[in-house]
Formats: structure tokens, C-alpha cells, sequence
């Protein structure tokens, strides 16, 4: 009977690891001639020579039908799926981490900032009528609940002697909700305690944003925003830009 | 000696991915703001509002129109009364996606909000819509005084003059009211058995009578019903 050699030994341990990826093959075929070539060497160091340690060693291995089936034993078909499985969840929630990261905070967080920095870009109160030809960029920011109040514009339309006062409100948070009921809440009073008429806005969940104008007469000095809701009060007095160049 | 590198087996490599997972889906439910709670749709219907946090003083059960699972409740705190809905989904956890309030700080002897919830249904057959609505009646009772509260929907002209009819009245007495934190509420509904039509100038009125069993008319204060979605 001829001695088996390393490739031979391999193949036939191979045939029997069905259930084996390439990858595993690839690893318990690299493990086995580990061992193959550590008792080789050892056998050499006790004065065999090289060819006959080798064949030794892979002899001393056991039968390779028996190894490969104790092998396959080992690759579980359940884990396999396990692996599988857990990947497709791994690429799925990385997936909604990101797209729900993007959709619910960042836009959120995207639209706090611009409101707290430069509202006017996003809801532009000039845009709402070229007719309040004296106009001035406030900077009044004032606390509701936990939202903040801020008022970055008023106008007047000399000839119809009607102001304009533009303000939107973002959570403190800035990743939190803001009130739009808070915002549409704020009336606006002319020096006389006529009420303000509504000049439009718009809301989402990050930013309410809110324009109110009434009559003025020359020589106001200011128009007043109030807000009494909830035990909360709150009063701005804005004043109006009669001497601003325009 | 060889270098034989071990690799992990599969048990090891899966349970790796399995603990891995658990993190990542911490961070899914926190970016998706998930509500684990059911206080996560309150805190959401506070946030909105803007009437700072408050407490449920009672769980209204479930709407019995529109989306099934959907719960209604009652929060109050000093200043404010709130009716809110809030359902589970599995997706999301708690959320809310409408309410309504009452400013409750104005000093008046009853603050009382009306909301009303118009859901379109199909029919068994899948066709045709059938509006079905209910209005609730809510309210803080602050004046020791008052003894009973009656709400009612009654029928006018289409000028708003004569009476027609009175579609329905509830009355309630103290002993229905509710109490927490030593206060007075009340809540009930109204639900139409078949569409309910504005054209027919139902107009909501509220009365409240006082130990000497004079009635008075009070104004309803509370904010329009929002859907926030």
C-alpha cells in the first residue's frame, strides 16, 4: 500500500465537507496541513527524513473520510441562516438608521438653525409685499414654554400706513418639536389696541413662522405683540422704522 | 512551528452579528424617535401644544370611529386641560397625532372646550364614504358654586335665529364630575348615527346652574381640535 500524500489526504477530507463554504474549506484546509506540517517537522528534529516525515505525519492524521464527516458535523445549518439573517438586519436598520436619522432630525435640526439664524430665507416677509417700503431687521427673541419667540422683521407701507411685523419660533432644542398653536397664538396691537389682521405663514414640526399687520398712524413710535396663553404672558414692544432709509 | 490562523465558527460569527444588532437597533429607536411609553405621546401632544407638562387624569378608552386602536385621554395641569389621542403601532411605539386645549388660566368659573372628530368610513362593501362624527365636551369646573353642567347641540334656522329642535343635551351633575389633584373636571361625548351635516346649523351651547338654581350660558374657550401629522 502506498503512502497517502497531502493533496490526496485534502481531496478526500474535502468530499465530505458538504454543508462547508469555499471560505470554510479554504481555512480547515489551511488548519489541517498546519497540523500536517508541525508533526513533520517535529518527526524531521527526531531524524526522519524530510518525504517520510511528511508521509508519516498525514498517516498519523487518522482517516480523512472520518475527519471530513466530523468536520461537516460542524457547520451547522442553523447558524449559517443565523449569519445570513443577521446581516440582511444589520444592512436593513443601518439603512432606516440613516434615511430616519435624515428625515426626522437632521431636516428638523436643519430648519431649527436656519430659523434661529436667517429666517428671512425661508419665509421672506419682503416677499409678502414690496409695498412696506420702510423696512428694518429686528433681533427680538423672547421664551414661550420652550420655544423661542423671534421677531426679525417689521415694515410699513407709508401709503396705506399699515406696518408689518414678521417673527417665526423654533424649539430650544434643536431637535425638538416647536408649538405652531403657541405661535398662532401672538396678536399684534397698534398704539390705538386695534387688533393686527393676519398676513399669513406656515408651519411644519420644526418652525412656525408667522406674519401680522395693522394700521398705523404716522407718529406711532411702536406696535405691541402680546401673547396670553396658559398662564404665560408676554408682551414686545416693536418699534416701527418711520426713519429708516429705505 | 506553522502559523495556523483560527477562524471563528459560525455560532460565534453569528451571535457576533446578533449583539451588533442590538446596539444598531437602540439607535434606530432613538433616531426615530420611537415612544416606548405611552407619556412619550403625552410629552409629543405637551411639545405641540406649547401648554407645558402635564398629567393624564383619565384614559377615555378607545375612539370608538376611525382608526381602531386609537385612545383618547384627559391631561390637565394648572393652567391647562387637554384632550389628546394617541395609538401603538409597532413601527413607531406611542405617538399622538392630534389634540386639543383649554386655557384654564383665565380665572373663569368653567374653562370648557368642544372637539369635534369627523372620520369618513367605507361601508361593508367597500363603497361609498360614510361620515360618522363625535364631539366631545370637556371642561374645568373652578367655581364651587356650580352644581351641574349641561351641554347640547340644538338646531337653529338657517339664519340662526328660532330654535328647531334640540338634537341632544347631556346634563351633568357634580357627582359625575371627575377629581384630581383637588380640582373638577368633566368630559362626555357625542356620537352622530349618521352623517352629520353642518348645513344644518347644529350650534353647541354649555349651561352650568349654581345652589340657587339659576342657569347660566358660558362660552366655550378651548383651541381648535389639531392634527399635528
Amino acid at each position: 500500500m502506498t503512502a497517502m500524500t497531502r493533496g490526496e489526504f485534502w481531496t478526500r477530507v474535502d468530499k465530505h465537507l458538504r454543508r462547508a463554504t469555499d471560505k470554510e474549506r479554504y481555512a480547515i484546509r489551511a488548519e489541517l496541513e498546519g497540523h500536517i506540517e508541525d508533526h513533520a517537522l517535529a518527526l524531521e528534529e527526531s531524524g526522519y527524513p524530510a518525504g517520510e516525515a511528511v508521509e508519516r505525519a498525514v498517516a498519523a492524521m487518522g482517516e480523512p473520510e472520518e475527519i471530513g464527516r466530523a468536520l461537516n458535523a460542524q457547520f451547522s445549518v442553523f447558524w449559517r441562516v443565523m449569519i445570513w439573517a443577521a446581516s440582511i438586519l444589520i444592512v436593513v436598520l443601518l439603512w432606516e438608521v440613516l434615511t430616519s436619522a435624515y428625515t426626522m432630525n437632521w431636516t428638523v435640526y436643519k430648519k431649527n438653525r436656519q430659523a434661529r439664524t436667517d429666517p428671512y430665507n425661508m419665509y421672506s416677509a419682503e416677499q409678502a409685499g414690496e409695498k412696506y417700503t420702510l423696512s428694518q431687521g429686528l433681533e427680538i427673541r423672547e421664551t414661550i414654554g420652550n420655544d423661542e419667540l423671534y421677531v426679525y422683521w417689521v415694515g410699513i407701507d407709508p401709503k396705506a400706513n399699515e406696518a408689518m411685523v414678521a417673527m417665526c419660533m423654533y424649539d430650544q432644542d434643536p431637535f425638538g418639536w416647536v408649538s405652531r398653536n403657541a405661535l398662532f397664538r401672538v396678536w399684534l396691537e397698534n398704539q390705538a389696541g386695534e387688533t393686527g389682521l393676519g398676513g399669513g405663514g406656515g408651519s411644519d414640526a420644526a418652525i412656525a413662522n408667522r406674519r401680522i399687520k395693522v394700521p398705523v398712524e404716522p407718529g406711532d413710535t411702536h406696535v405691541t405683540l402680546r401673547y396670553d396663553r396658559f398662564g404665560e404672558e408676554l408682551t414686545i414692544e416693536v418699534p416701527l422704522p418711520w426713519e429708516v432709509s429705505q | 512551528m506553522s502559523k495556523v490562523k483560527k477562524t471563528w465558527s459560525r455560532r460565534k460569527r453569528a451571535l457576533f452579528r446578533i449583539v451588533f444588532l442590538v446596539p444598531l437597533a437602540v439607535l434606530l429607536l432613538f433616531v426615530k424617535r420611537y415612544g416606548f411609553t405611552p407619556g412619550h405621546a403625552l410629552r409629543e401632544v405637551e411639545e405641540r401644544l406649547g401648554c407645558g407638562p402635564t398629567e393624564v387624569i383619565r384614559e377615555l378608552g378607545e375612539l370608538p370611529i376611525g382608526d381602531r386602536g386609537r385612545e383618547m385621554f384627559l391631561a390637565a395641569n394648572d393652567n391647562a386641560l387637554v384632550l389628546g389621542s394617541r395609538k401603538f403601532d409597532l413601527g413607531g411605539g406611542w405617538q399622538t397625532d392630534s389634540a386639543a386645549a383649554v386655557d384654564c388660566s383665565r380665572g373663569e368659573p368653567v374653562a370648557a372646550g368642544t372637539c369635534q372628530m369627523d372620520v369618513l368610513e367605507k361601508d361593508a362593501y367597500g363603497e361609498g364614504d360614510h361620515k360618522q362624527t363625535l364631539i366631545w365636551f370637556y371642561g374645568r369646573v373652578d367655581d364651587p358654586d356650580i352644581q351641574e353642567v349641561e351641554v347640547s347641540l340644538v338646531k337653529y334656522e338657517p339664519d340662526g335665529t328660532d330654535v328647531v329642535e334640540e338634537t341632544w343635551a347631556k346634563t351633568l351633575a357634580q357627582g359625575e364630575w371627575l377629581r384630581a389633584g383637588g380640582r373638577y373636571y368633566f368630559v362626555t361625548s357625542w356620537q352622530t348615527e349618521g352623517p352629520y351635516r353642518e348645513a344644518e346649523n347644529i350650534r353647541v351651547t354649555l349651561r352650568t346652574r349654581n345652589s340657587a338654581g339659576e342657569w347660566a350660558e358660558r362660552d366655550f374657550l378651548g383651541e381648535t381640535y389639531t392634527r399635528f401629522h
